[in-house]
């Protein structure tokens, strides 16, 4: 029984940053997602000064292509939730983990698309540098 | 092992016999005066929540003596100067003394118990972190009484809080006595963290998990990463105060919205951080009184991760009326909206199992609370969609709206939980019940006490009465709707006292039943001083409820680890995942350094606030004196051997390596460093953003020549090279290498080589910190820099003496393991460092 518990333990270090990456990859996307879009907008906002409309507009289109981007990466991995598990070496031997762990990773990626697409819906509504008042 | 239960248990019975009696002996909690040297959980756990809660007690009686001038218009009861320093000091103690700390502790008091471990892994570094705590939170409150307490606000927002306008050494209490309460919440966090990934009995994966486990690994991971930045902010607000380097001050460059962002970068997460353990205890209360099982125990789940992860992106929405962008502010919008969702997943997850209950739900003391809190909760979250709301909140801003809005989130979201937790677990640490008569009464004056206080304050907020006002001209109308507030409060403050008389009565070690709620989870198995007699062997969330007679054979050693085995203390580590058993971790026992360490690291930052540099300097060298004691004894190394723990599973009692629970608790560390490194380079492109025109080379002096950044890089990679060479040189056992020490020191040396070539170079140029926020941007980075320099040059000298000493060796080397660790961090966050210094403004120009 030690050396199967040594064995098992061996591959389970190996996967347990594995797990850990697979469970929080959805929310990981929505931080990035909020990184990229409010970093170089907020930033290219404070310097635009002149051609304020061109640069508003351009910015409007980062944000959208960003949004559509990690859209499809959170749709991706939702489809695909088996074979990403597989990737990061998730360990599917146990049953109830493994059922456990995609349960998680799955809702989460729905509230995270959800995220997602709420923020970045905004770029279709309003100016990118104006202020509200 | 899988669900199949265990046929077989792991131990025979009866156990030898003096068995019990030398685990008795070994976990005996110290006597008399000597108490203050304990290190069990379940003494400074109940320290450190008694403390949390004593200064509940002091800063509601702030409140009491606040909401008394405020009860009329024009009141003078207390002066405007008194006031400020009261609300500043009231909000402070609530977030930083009482609220986090009242939660660590019950982590610190709860998760052995329910992971049915014998203590938490670094049972020393708790200590440390409580009397750090408890001193450094006295002093601090005491300030109050002698006209030296801040004025600015929980929140100390610059400008105001700069030199010029807050004169005096008030605030730098607040910022030297806080930054240093919050290095010990970061120290506890480590602890829970590894414990609850690494003590977990056998069989409990991360899917059979308490709730409550789950939701102190998200609160210690949210410290983690939200507490740097406002340590980082601490840190540049007091360098500006007493040195002048302009991180905040607009003429030279600086911004004093760059506080708002470190500060609430922290301070929104905090709220979670505060909320989710509370959440945490009502998902163990709410099954246990429904007798069913947690409904939607992955949804729970779900949403912790969630809110964990969500609450790092809401922010912004303390700043919606500072002049940012309107599609910023969206963005913060629609995440503080979306934030609700998770929150709101929980709240149908309770009142489900509440309604799935197999018998009607037991309507007790805890019940009520639960019950209350559901209600106050859910209304503080409705006005929280609503502040999130931007236009509403360009209206609300700052009026005692939002005032009402906070109070019903956070005493509804972590005080009523809380209450609930002293009534339902008391039993568990005291074996007494509280009253249940009179925990009605508590109830009942707290719950129409805080709606009486707190609801009115929606109103005042929406006629405009602003937030922290002295006092109000009574022809405005706000008159009777706070005198209604004043009167709740009272009302409130006599539930709490009659709460404390109920508690001075009760809680004493007394004979009743072991689990008088008759609940599921571990915490309830029969124990004593080393928490359960033998640790069990896992099948399902509820093991109580799920396997027959598991507290009998408990009880009787039938499980693993039933004695000490080392002869000493000791606790089962397994597998982060799926808790499989992978070696026994050797404990320290009772002792005075973690306290004195304590006593002179808080006097080190308390003296210093005061002025007193060499006392202060000379208190810092003992308390670095006092951990170096505590940490020789550590790492004991493998001469124990392995041991039989039962079911023929033989564990050896030494670990190195990616699975040693210390290599754990480095890695933690190292992301704790990280993300202040990030908030420090968030602070750096921010500034530059805000004031391009102070940036080299235009505004500044040239930056150095770019062969002293290549030196320091090169000095950098040395050093690692040199301590790589030294970890293949360590000796076997017995033997010591003249290599070692001598490879450790160049290392040593080159990295505070490329610390003075770093500073040499931009001191040559002419570049002064305090002439610039740019300037004081780029010293930043080497104060950083050699903060962690400083930390290797200890630990590196520390590892050379236990190697001279003949204590380190090529396997008994975890002491070396970890300095490597921090040593790599360092050169790879300082080869960042000298990028972004040397190379952004190279880049914009």
């Amino acid at each position: 029984m030690t050396d199967a518990s040594n064995s098992d333990g061996r591959r389970e270090r190996s996967s347990v940053a594995g797990t850990i990456l697979f469970l929080l990859a959805a929310p990981i996307l929505w931080s990035l997602h909020l990184l990229l879009i409010y970093g170089p907008q907020s930033s290219l906002c404070a310097f635009a000064t002149a051609e304020f409309g061109y640069v508003s507009a351009k910015i409007s289109w980062i944000v959208i292509g960003v949004t559509f981007v990690v859209l499809a990466l959170l749709s991706t991995l939702f489809l695909r939730m088996h074979q990403v598990a597989a990737l990061l070496r998730v360990r599917t031997g146990e049953l109830l983990e493994a059922e456990f762990a995609i349960s998680v990773a799955r809702y989460l990626t729905v509230l995270s698309l959800l995220g997602v697409a709420w923020a970045g819906a905004t770029a279709l509504l309003l100016d990118a540098c104006s202020q509200l008042r | 092992m899988s669900d199949s239960p265990v046929v077989e248990l792991p131990n025979p019975t009866p156990r030898p016999a003096g068995e019990l009696e030398q685990l008795k002996r070994i976990w005996a909690t110290p006597k008399g005066w000597r108490i203050f040297s304990a290190v069990n959980n379940t003494v400074i756990g109940v320290i450190y929540l008694g403390v949390a809660f004593l200064f509940f007690l002091m800063a509601g009686v702030l409140a009491l003596l606040m909401r008394t001038q405020l009860a009329t218009g024009g009141n003078e009861f207390i002066s405007q100067q008194l006031y400020n320093q009261m609300f500043t000091v009231h909000g402070t103690t609530m977030m930083f003394l009482f609220a986090v700390p009242a939660m660590e502790a019950l982590g610190v008091m709860l998760l052995p118990q329910m992971l049915a471990a014998r203590d938490l892994p670094f049972p020393r570094l708790s200590a440390f972190a409580i009397w750090a705590y408890v001193i450094g939170g006295l002093v601090f409150f005491s300030t109050i009484f002698y006209d030296l307490a801040p004025a600015g606000g929980w929140f100390m927002y610059p400008p105001l809080t700069l030199k010029e306008y807050s004169p005096g050494d008030n605030a730098d209490f607040w910022l030297l006595g806080i930054g240093f309460i919050e290095i010990s919440a970061i120290a506890g966090a480590i602890e829970i963290v590894v414990g609850v990934l690494r003590t977990r009995p056998p069989g409990m994966s991360l899917a059979r998990m308490p709730i409550f486990a789950w939701t102190m690994l998200i609160f210690a991971a949210m410290i983690m990463f939200a507490f740097p930045a406002v340590i980082l902010a601490t840190m540049m607000l007091e360098i500006e105060r007493s040195f002048g380097w302009p991180f905040f001050t607009a003429s030279l460059g600086g911004d004093a919205l760059l506080w708002q962002h470190l500060f609430w970068f922290f301070g929104h997460p905090e709220v979670y951080i505060i909320f989710l353990p509370a959440a945490g205890l009502v998902s163990m209360i709410v099954p246990t009184m429904a007798r069913t099982p947690l409904v939607g125990y992955h949804l729970i789940v779900v949403a912790l991760i969630a809110t964990g992860f969500f609450s790092f992106g809401l922010w912004v929405h303390h700043m919606f009326t500072t002049g940012i962008p309107g599609l910023s502010l969206a963005f913060f919008s629609a995440a503080s909206m979306a934030v609700a969702i998770p929150s709101g997943i929980q709240v149908f997850s309770w009142i489900a199992t509440i309604a799935a209950g197999r018998e009607r739900f037991r309507l007790t003391t805890p019940s009520l609370f639960i019950l209350g809190f559901l209600f106050i909760f859910t209304l503080g979250g409705l006005t929280g969609v609503m502040v999130a709301m931007v236009p509403f909140d360009f209206q609300v801003h700052d009026t005692y709206f939002v005032v009402a809005h906070f109070h019903y989130v956070l005493v509804g979201g972590m005080v009523f939980p809380l209450f609930a937790t002293f009534y339902y677990w008391l039993p568990m640490v005291s074996r007494n019940m509280l009253s249940e008569r009179l925990g009605r009464w508590v109830f009942w004056l707290m719950f129409i006490g805080f709606n009486v206080t707190f609801f009115p304050m929606h109103i005042t907020g929406l006629q405009g009465m602003p937030r922290r006002v002295w006092t109000y001209p009574s022809e405005l109308g706000w008159d009777s709707l706070n005198l209604l507030s004043t009167i709740g409060s009272y009302i409130l403050a006599v539930g709490v006292l009659l709460f404390v008389i109920d508690l001075v009565r009760c809680f004493r070690p007394g004979n009743g039943p072991e689990n008088p709620w008759g609940a599921g989870t571990l915490e309830w198995l029969p124990n004593d001083v080393y928490s359960t007699r033998s640790i069990p062997y896992v099948t399902s969330r509820e093991p109580l409820w799920d396997q027959q007679n598991l507290a009998e054979e408990v009880r009787a050693g039938a499980h693993f680890l039933p004695g000490a085995p080392t002869g000493g203390r000791e606790t089962i580590v397994t597998s982060p995942v799926e808790a499989r058993p992978e070696y026994v971790i050797q404990m320290p026992g009772a002792g005075w350094t973690p306290l004195f360490a304590a006593v002179f690291t808080a006097a080190f930052f308390l003296l210093l606030t005061v002025k007193l540099v060499v006392v202060a300097l000379i208190c810092g060298a003992l308390a670095i004196l006092f951990c170096v004691v505590w940490a020789w004894g550590l790492d004991p190394g493998p001469s124990k051997g392995d041991i039989d723990i039962g079911a023929g599973i033989r564990l050896p009692t030494y670990m190195t390596g990616s699975s040693s629970h210390s290599w754990w608790a480095m890695v933690v560390l190292m992301f704790v460093a990280g993300s202040l490194f990030f908030s420090y380079v968030f602070s750096y492109l921010f500034l530059w953003t805000v004031s391009p025109e102070v940036w080299a080379p235009t505004g500044a002096p040239p930056l150095p020549s770019i062969q002293l950044p290549f030196t320091s890089a090169l000095l950098l990679i040395l050093g690692s090279t040199c301590l790589v060479g030294a970890g293949r040189c360590l000796p076997r056992p017995g033997n010591r290498s003249w290599r070692v020490p001598l490879l450790m020191t160049v290392a040593l040396s080159a990295l505070l080589g490329a610390l003075a070539v770093e500073l040499a170079g931009h001191i040559s140029t002419g570049l002064s910190p305090s002439a610039s926020s740019y300037g004081a941007m780029v010293y930043m980075a080497a104060v950083l820099f050699g903060q962690l320099a400083a930390a290797v040059l200890i630990m590196g000298l520390f590892t050379i003496a236990r190697h001279v000493a003949g204590r380190l060796d090529c396997e008994r080397r975890v002491t070396f393991d970890n300095t490597a660790l921090l040593f790599h961090y360092t050169v790879a966050q300082s080869l960042i460092g000298l990028l972004l210094v040397h190379g952004f403004p190279r880049m914009t120009t």
